[in-house]
């Protein structure tokens, strides 16, 4: 049963949710349901955005998330995953307790999903991470309007508006041609950015053999079995000198012998955070490529402006600037802190 | 505009210069005139502007961000010009106004007035993305650092156009922005442009080492010396388009030396050496090359320093260019040209027998002089060196281990460190001192020993302070003679202090015999 459109926010249901739904130290709690979201500390029952490590941790009893956030956690984590593992297809409805409960596509990585938890007629969006760019290797992002909207803030300042990752694609693929003996070592997230860089290179008809790490080969097979087509992947630890000439390797951030074979390799780094100088210098970026699976500055507040809830809670990033830029929408704002996000990005896996 | 800013940023995070030769070459090859030049006169430094200081910056920011939304930010990114040009907002999608090319920017920018570039600056970046912002804004405040020498443009140039990097430099300073003809020649679409448009600079012809043992194989019939001064290589080079003194990588230095491109009465180009004038010599002697140092950064005490050339070559001559005929032709030209001429402040540098080469190099002299060149007669100017036409034969260094014993302070006022010191040699059990020896250390190296000086002295007359004996120096010297007017018995040119042997005991010291050894008689 798909949950409703038609919904029209109210400030005094969002002023009574925080009786229903709050954060603890162990993550945000919804009492009805007796249920944390992202917790990070094993719990009894856990709801799961999305595997990124920062949001899915090991040693809970009870773990409902989406069919493919299951598999990333049963992959990553193996026993840890999850004692029972309920699945959850996006759009399904469920009742927990007193709390209906379904997710929506977030569009952040493979299987993200938002939570949308409904109670005595109040409706609570979790966003988890999100973005609102067509990503090939994800559902895109759903908007549900909402009393309270729940979001990230990790690129909230003004700064930071991702360039179309196609032409940030582009200009990997113009250093291909005008380095055609150089390796192109790309450094990326495992989960999400790895496999989207792929998507986006396909896409833009490179054909070639794209070599891995090995750390980043079992989630790609992982968005294979899940219907992503990422083409033709082998591991760089195989690979011979000849083979990595002026070839594309990806890396999320280990290494081993295979790269004495690499050719005067140009260093590239996808992530949001090189777009301001310093952030690419610090990691050594010779091609910072501007892409990211989080919204921007522009997405976030085009989000805030078009679910016009009437509260926004943010977990975890910059709260200080998308507060003021709430306050502007005559959006009520309020930053929760949440203790075990990585916040600026220097987590495995979050940011970026 | 958005194309250059895409080369700014990838020179600006590329680390090897092969690749950054391929970036400007790949710039080059895919901008159309006249932006590619005005592109690369902003490489070349061409396009040297500070319009855009802090006050104009904020003033920007204020026309397009919330001050709370800036303030926040440029905590984060911590560069104001890149927190304007981050925060900056995106032109619509299919915008009617397209981003200005290079060579609206640039011409703009230099002739922009401090009042008006505000609005020139908002209007060019309501158009431009995000890397076209950042590169205008830092272009112009003057600080756009692209981390590329003329030298590897040049090379990336030649490299691109399949010609000499030497032709490419000598071409491109006579050539002013958006560089036309240039491109038109290493497009093979237009000739060679002529050198002779404006005072153009011609690369350098390098001698290369040359050692003693190799004298006896050289022809003297084939070959000539002369003396290396130690000055500072220059071009003089003037004519209907100007004139100037040019350096060895090719760098005007024609606002330190006013007063030689005053002097120099040619049409063509001549090669010299510039050497500060002893102040109370015979004309033309040279003093100290230290002296030329405040010159070069134009103080007002280096104005105050005269100077001369030695000129030893003739590299062109009216509209011909003499570097292909051979080295005694030219030197024939530039002999015809100096008598015909006399200019003010030049003198010849002498040709010297080769018969009589190694008896002059031994006896070098300490001002003035580094060693001697050797240069075969029917060799053309050739910037590329090849064949060891030119041999540089320096002079050999002499130099003895002393015992540190006195130290002079500077004159006048917070005069800070010491201006000369005296070492001395043993003689029986005592020291004999050398006379005064300046220091040639390097500024951490000189202050070390000051400090040591200070901790030891035993004795104060006046300025010059006795320090107990305890250190060990190296006196380098370029030559040393007998000397009825020193109480060693010797007189040394040109001694310096080249080295402090901290841990030599003073017994390792020489005796003054070995000095006595050397001396000519
Ligand atoms: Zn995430
Ligand atoms: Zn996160």
């Amino acid at each position: 049963m798909p949950i409703s459109s038609a919904f029209v926010p109210s400030a005094a249901r969002a002023a009574a949710a925080d009786r229903w739904i709050h954060p603890t130290p162990a993550g945000l709690f919804v009492a009805p349901g007796g249920f944390f979201i992202d917790p990070v500390r094993a719990v009894e029952r856990a709801v799961i955005t999305h595997g990124h490590s920062d949001h899915a941790r090991g040693g809970h009893s009870h773990v409902l998330a989406t069919p493919a956030t299951l598999a990333v956690m049963e992959q990553r984590l193996g026993r840890a995953a999850g004692a029972v593992r309920q699945p959850l297809d996006y759009g399904e409805s469920l009742t927990v307790g007193d709390v209906r409960l379904t997710l929506v596509p977030a569009g952040h990585v493979l299987g993200s999903a938002q939570v949308v938890v409904e109670h005595g007629g109040a409706r609570v969006v979790v966003s988890g991470d999100y973005k609102r760019r067509p990503d090939p290797t994800c559902a895109p992002f759903d908007p549900v309007p909402c009393d309270v909207f729940v979001t990230e803030a990790t690129f909230a300042l003004p700064i930071f508006r991702h360039p179309p990752a196609e032409a940030e694609i582009g200009r990997l693929l113009h250093s291909l041609a005008l380095f055609p003996e150089r390796s192109h070592l790309v450094s990326v997230y495992a989960l999400g950015k790895c496999q989207r860089v792929i998507a986006l290179l396909r896409a833009a008809g490179y054909g070639r053999p794209i070599y891995l790490h090995s750390a980043l080969e079992p989630l790609c097979a992982l968005y294979a079995r899940f219907g992503v087509d990422l083409g033709d992947l082998r591991p760089a630890a195989e690979a011979g000198a000849a083979a990595l000439r002026g070839a594309v390797v990806l890396t999320s951030g280990g290494g081993g012998h295979w790269m004495e074979r690499l050719s005067d390799p140009v260093t590239a780094v996808a992530s949001g955070w090189v777009r301001v100088r310093q952030w690419a210098r610090q990691r050594g970026a010779e091609l910072p490529l501007v892409i990211s699976d989080h919204a921007d500055w522009d997405e976030l507040t085009a989000t805030l402006a078009e679910l016009s809830p009437a509260e926004v809670w943010i977990t975890h990033g910059r709260d200080d600037a998308l507060s003021h830029h709430a306050a502007r929408l005559g959006i009520r704002a309020r930053a929760l802190a949440l203790v075990g996000r990585s916040g600026e990005g220097d987590g495995e896996e979050e940011g970026a | 505009m958005n194309r250059f800013a895409r080369l700014a940023e990838a020179l600006a995070f590329m680390a090897s210069d092969t690749g950054k030769r391929r970036l400007i070459a790949d710039y080059i090859a895919t901008t159309p005139d006249p932006d590619r030049g005005w592109g690369l006169a902003v490489l070349l430094g061409a396009v040297a502007v500070r319009h855009a200081r802090p006050a104009v910056l904020r003033a920007l920011a204020a026309r397009r961000t919330d001050p709370v939304l800036f303030t926040l930010s440029h905590g984060f990114v911590g560069d104001v010009a890149e927190t304007v040009a981050l925060m900056w907002p995106d032109p619509p999608p299919r915008s009617n106004s397209l981003p200005p090319p290079m060579a609206e920017v640039a011409p703009a920018l230099l002739s922009a007035d401090r009042a008006g570039v505000e609005d020139l600056l908002e209007g060019w970046l309501d158009t431009l993305d995000a890397t076209g912002r950042y590169t205008l804004l830092k272009l112009a405040a003057g600080s756009l650092k692209l981390d590329v020498s003329p030298r590897l443009v040049a090379e990336a140039l030649a490299e691109w156009g399949g010609v000499d990097v030497h032709a490419v430099e000598e071409c491109r300073h006579g050539l002013t922005p958006p560089y036309g003809p240039l491109f038109a020649w290493l497009e093979r679409r237009g000739p060679r442009p002529a050198a002779g448009q404006g005072p153009v600079f011609r690369p350098f012809m390098p001698a290369a080492p040359f050692d003693a043992g190799a004298l006896d194989a050289l022809d003297p019939a084939q070959w000539a010396a002369e003396w290396q001064w130690d000055g500072l290589r220059v071009q003089l080079v003037a004519g209907s388009g100007g004139r100037a003194v040019y350096g060895r990588q090719g760098e005007d230095l024609t606002a330190a030396f006013p007063d030689l491109a005053e002097a120099l009465d040619i049409d063509g180009a001549v090669e010299g050496e510039i050497l500060a004038a002893a102040a109370d010599g015979p004309p033309f002697a040279p003093a100290s090359a230290a002296l030329l140092q405040p010159r070069l950064k134009r103080t007002a005490r280096g104005r105050a320093v005269p100077v001369f050339v030695r000129l030893f070559d003739m590299l062109a001559d009216g509209g011909e260019d003499l570097r292909p005929m051979p080295f005694a032709v030219r030197r024939a030209r530039l002999e015809r040209w100096f008598a015909g001429r006399s200019p003010a402040l030049a003198a010849l540098s002498p040709l010297l027998p080769l018969a009589e080469a190694r008896r002059l190099h031994t006896g070098i002299a300490g001002a003035g002089v580094r060693g001697m060149v050797l240069k075969r007669r029917d060799a053309p100017y050739d910037p590329a060196g090849a064949g060891g036409a030119w041999l540089a034969w320096k002079r050999a260094t002499r130099s003895v281990r002393a015992v540190l014993m006195y130290a002079q302070r500077a004159g006048g006022p917070g005069g800070g460190g010491y201006e000369s010191y005296t070492a001395g040699l043993w003689r029986g059990g005592a020291l004999v001192p050398l006379g005064k020896a300046t220091a040639a250390l390097p500024a951490d190296a000189r202050r070390e020993l000051d400090r040591w000086i200070t901790a030891a002295t035993t004795n104060r007359f006046g300025p010059v302070r006795e320090v107990a004996p305890g250190l060990v120096v190296v006196v380098e010297f370029d030559g040393v003679s007998p000397s009825a007017r020193t109480k060693c018995g010797l007189s040394l040119r040109g001694p310096r202090i080249a080295a402090v042997l901290w841990d030599t005991p003073v017994d390792a010291a020489a005796p003054l015999a070995e000095l006595e050894a050397l001396a000519e008689g």
